[in-house]
């Protein structure tokens, strides 16, 4: 088994949710969201490990905390096998980089496409200074751009090539992790096979591990070597995808799998009344998918699962399996 | 053949924007019928949500009809002056919007939104329309519909927001539903419900369906028919089955073959290259060329028109060659 580059260990990450006037008047108590409360994940070298799940289940909570633009409230991430302190060394923050969902937010508008790589280049000196004209050119045939895009603005570029100039900002630094969080989302399906294609060929020609999330499965199911699936702050499933997909042991992971509309003739999307993500508050004890799971029996009013092997890595955390 | 409910012909709409004028549509035709199930798909600007609202009289101040008819029950609603055309359409249509939060009002009541049709549109007595506006919240699978009533939006969760809308489109009892991607916005599961409501609602009680959205799988599930649109035209026309199958325009194909499959693995997405053309420019030949790979000479110099091909609608001169696409396909995959 290959190496584990970044792994988190049992990490918890709780929001504040900020009191109305009226809430301290009446001495109601501050209540911590647990967006994430105790993953323990490790992403091994060279894979795709996809995280799926709904929204608000803390998906990208879990990738932004291991960038580092969250911190963790508790729990411990290592990458390269060394726990990162409270402070990211400049080295941690250039090997961990993320691409953004929304390709028209996450652009600065008054930027150039060369001054947004040149930055990124220049801050961490990674190359001589008359090397940079260099490097951003090749950047920009690695993600496929023309040539003449340095001096261009995003707003001269569709959604699929902003994408792009997201992902040339991040391989700018040249990390060893890549954080996709929802990156296809918010294109067309044409232009999204293409960014697809092109996250692929990235992995497979520089060696990046990446974290894939999104809540489209079937994207999922293209890209990834590992299939995470999480529900209200947890990882209720992990394995290897095509086993995942094949054998699904978490009744949650059934339910989004069965809800995925087919492209075959025929298909019908499961008629099991599925109900909807629940508040997390209404679920701190027990399995958090009591609620609406068809399966559930009493002990999972009480007892919390914890993940347990099914079938060689293949894990799952439910009582019933 | 009786006269079909509402029937679109040749409609083209052009919108006023800073970079000209834009040709959203141009020239679509197509009837809806009681129990029908139309999905219409294309990429983002192909115009789907334009043509609907061309026909609900929804389009917003820079955009106007400047071709073509439509008709409901057989009358030209041009014609008729804004209120009993407001009638005719109020009585056959309703319409749900994407984003449901926005398409509700925040500081009304929901079952008051709900009876405000039966109340003001239908004359109904105030117990009266209450009563409708909970039978419809129940149809609509919305259980506990009494205490639910005076609950505002946002209590509500993304799901039955989208379900209040629906009950809201139903109030006036329509017979086509038009449903403007009112399901991209929710999660699968969420999305696996409503339609699985709407498909309930069609077999149940025969209502009519046309459905945008980008979705292929989508349509799939909840269609009998489709069109896809591409630069505001329609450029295939056909049952799902047939064009799932067999797609006679090399747009249809591609769209297929770049959507990920969720029962499958590939290697590799089809990818088409290029991009939409822009339609403040004039289309010369067929608007699909660029990006098409069975393109001839003769398609940068007319643009093709939706003829019958097989059992479906085709624009394209090239239609049903299924044995050179197959080998692009495999070419595609020689590239890997």
């Amino acid at each position: 088994m290959s190496q584990s580059v970044i792994s988190a260990e049992n990490v918890v990450k709780h929001f504040t949710k900020k009191q109305s006037i009226v809430d301290r008047l009446r001495k109601k108590e501050a209540f911590n969201v647990p967006a994430i409360d105790g993953v323990t994940i490790d992403l091994r070298a060279g894979e795709t490990l996809g995280l799926v799940g709904e929204s608000g289940c803390g998906k990208s909570t879990l990738g932004r905390t291991l960038v580092g633009l969250y911190k963790t409230t508790a729990g411990t991430i290592e990458l390269n096998g060394k726990v990162v302190g409270e402070e990211r060394t400049l080295e941690e923050r250039r090997s961990v980089q993320m691409v953004f969902q929304d390709p028209f937010s996450s652009l600065n508008p008054r930027m150039t496409v060369g001054q947004v790589l040149r930055e990124a280049i220049n801050f961490h000196k990674l190359v001589p200074a008359d090397k940079v004209e260099e490097r951003c050119q090749e950047l920009l045939s690695i993600v496929g751009l023309p040539k003449d895009s340095l001096n261009s603005f995003p707003r001269q570029f569709s959604g699929g090539q902003r994408q792009r100039i997201g992902i040339a900002r991040a391989l700018a630094l040249e990390p060893k992790i890549l954080i996709a969080d929802e990156v296809v989302s918010a294109l067309d399906v044409s232009v999204q096979a293409s960014v697809v294609n092109l996250l692929m060929d990235l992995k497979r020609d520089l060696g990046l591990t990446m974290l894939f999330i999104s809540h489209n499965i079937a994207v999922v199911r293209q890209v990834s070597d590992r299939i995470a699936v999480m529900y209200l702050g947890r990882i209720v499933e992990v394995g290897p995808t095509e086993q995942v997909f094949n054998n699904p042991s978490h009744p949650y992971t059934k339910l989004l799998l069965s809800s995925v509309p087919k492209m075959t003739s025929g298909s019908q999307i499961s008629s099991a009344p599925s109900g909807e993500l629940q508040s997390i508050k209404s679920a701190m004890v027990g399995c958090r998918f009591r609620g609406r799971c068809p399966v559930a029996i009493d002990a999972c009013a009480t007892l919390d699962p914890d993940l347990k092997l099914v079938e060689g890595t293949h894990q799952a955390a439910c009582l019933l399996v | 053949m009786s006269t079909p409910l509402i029937s679109v012909e040749n409609l083209s709409v052009e919108i006023k924007t800073d970079r000209g004028l834009l040709k959203a549509i141009r020239g679509v035709s197509f009837d809806i019928n009681a129990g029908d199930s139309i999905g219409i798909v294309g990429e983002s600007g192909s115009g789907k949500s334009i043509t609907l609202k061309a026909i609900l009289g929804l389009l917003p101040n820079n955009a106007h009809v400047s071709a073509g008819k439509i008709f409901v029950e057989g009358k030209d609603i041009s014609t008729l002056d804004p209120k009993s055309r407001r009638a005719l359409l109020s009585k056959n249509t309703g319409m749900i919007f994407q984003d449901a939060i926005a398409a509700l009002n925040p500081v009304i009541k929901i079952g008051e939104q709900i009876s405000e049709v039966p109340r003001y549109r239908l004359g109904k007595s105030k117990d009266e329309s209450k009563a409708i506006a909970l039978s419809l919240m129940e149809k609509v699978g919305i259980t506990d519909s009494e205490s639910r009533y005076s609950l505002y939006p946002h209590q509500l969760s993304g799901g039955l927001r989208q379900r209040i809308a629906i009950a809201i489109a139903l109030s006036g009892s329509p017979k086509i539903l038009f449903c403007d991607e009112p399901t991209t916005a929710l999660d699968v599961t969420i999305q696996a419900q409503v339609l699985r409501l709407l498909n309930e609602l069609r077999t149940n009680s025969g209502l009519g369906i046309v459905f945008v959205t980008h979705d292929l799988a989508v349509v799939n599930e909840l269609c009998d028919d489709i069109r896809v649109m591409y630069a505001g035209r329609f450029v295939e026309s056909g049952t799902v089955q047939k064009t799932f199958n067999e797609p006679t325009h090399p747009y249809t194909f591609s769209l297929l073959k770049a959507a990920p499959d969720p029962d499958q693995s590939v290697h590799r997405l089809f990818t088409i290259s290029g991009e939409a053309p822009n339609l403040t420019q004039p289309v010369v030949g067929c608007p699909f060329a660029p990006r098409c790979f069975s393109v001839t000479s003769q398609c940068s110099e007319s643009e093709p028109e939706l003829l019958p091909i097989a059992q479906s609608k085709s624009a394209c001169f090239n239609s049903v060659d299924h044995t050179k696409w197959a080998a692009e396909d495999s070419k595609e995959g020689a590239r890997r």
